[in-house]
């Protein structure tokens, strides 16, 4: 394997799951969503996404707040700083990974 | 599952303007305006008129604001949030200017904005100014539009213009400054509510209440 394309072997592999990435990119652009925003974003079903969110959560990269909103339970998610950090981090090694693949 | 992570982004910020709030909000604050330049007729009697209509107009742009800014709150908890979930924005930090900077640009905005008040109060007919509230409305709209791609604000920023200068074709050249602006204002929270009304009409039809009062998990 040529060290251009070796770079993505080198990817979080925590992230690099479509699930996980895309929860990860849904987080990246708020500072907080809960879970009904996510599930219907992502179309996991409550289950799946509770299991990548827990993922996230032991992994450090996502903040997981048990709430209430009146007396409804309410779970809001939120990226951490190293979450942010490695979710950057990842999306630069794709794009180069991409760009070195055109060439 | 084929979400592309770019589109996820780009709905994550229409989101705020799925539900017609945004136009909710627009048309109540625009409805405060226009009872705010038709109170300004009221304002060349005797200095203690001038001063409780000051007041008065001050008391009900804050109050007003207020007022509108909790209904909206109330509208998204109750309607949106419950049906299609919560988020909030997450404000991005812009590099601070520095002192001198911002002084310069606060100086030449005073400037900008005193030639402007001068020619328009010089050469341009009083019939003709809710054209350039009109203007100021469409350039913000297009803004939205572009970053939220919400193509109905295209439409809206059309309307704001249009409705300019159509107060001013209609008016008689008796009505004044202030009355022209106000029916201007008027007419757009008239337009941003119903807009509003028919983008809440799609957005509940598409996403029904949820069945009952249960933990977003369960």
């Amino acid at each position: 394997m040529s060290s251009d394309l070796h770079s993505l072997s080198d990817v979080d592999r925590l992230i690099h799951e479509p699930s996980r990435s895309i929860i990860l990119a849904i987080l990246s652009a708020v500072e907080v969503a809960d879970f009904l925003y996510l599930q219907r974003e992502t179309g996991l079903t409550k289950g799946n996404l509770s299991v990548h969110l827990s993922k996230l959560e032991e992994g450090g990269y996502v903040n997981i707040e048990k709430t209430y909103r009146g007396k409804i339970p309410l779970t809001l998610c939120r990226l951490t700083t190293q979450g942010r950090k490695a979710f950057d981090i990842y999306c630069k090694q794709l794009k180069q990974f991409v760009k070195n693949t055109k060439e | 599952m084929t979400v592309k992570i770019a589109d996820a982004t780009r709905r994550v910020r229409g989101y705020w303007y799925v539900d017609g709030t945004y136009e909710f909000h627009l048309g109540l604050t625009a409805l405060i305006m226009a009872v705010y330049f038709f109170l300004q007729v009221k304002s060349n009697g005797s200095g203690t008129e001038n001063l409780l209509i000051l007041l008065s107009g001050f008391l009900l742009v804050s109050g007003g604001g207020t007022l509108v800014d909790r209904l909206i709150r109330a509208l998204k908890e109750g309607v949106t949030f419950r049906r299609t979930g919560y988020i909030s924005m997450r404000k991005e930090k812009s590099q601070p200017y520095p002192p001198d900077i911002l002084i310069l640009i606060v100086f030449l905005v005073f400037i900008a904005g005193a030639i402007l008040f001068d020619w328009l109060d010089n050469y341009v007919p009083s019939k003709w100014l809710p054209v350039f509230p009109g203007l100021v409305l469409a350039v913000v709209t297009i803004i939205t539009a572009i970053r939220t791609s919400q193509v109905r604000f295209y439409i809206l920023a059309a309307i704001c213009l249009l409705a300019g200068i159509a107060v001013a074709i209609i008016d008689n050249g008796q009505w004044g400054v202030w009355v022209n602006i106000g029916l201007y204002f008027t007419l757009m929270s008239l337009v941003l509510l119903v807009m509003g009304t028919f983008t809440l009409w799609k957005y509940l039809r598409i996403n029904p209440a949820p069945p009952a009062e249960t933990s977003d998990e369960q």
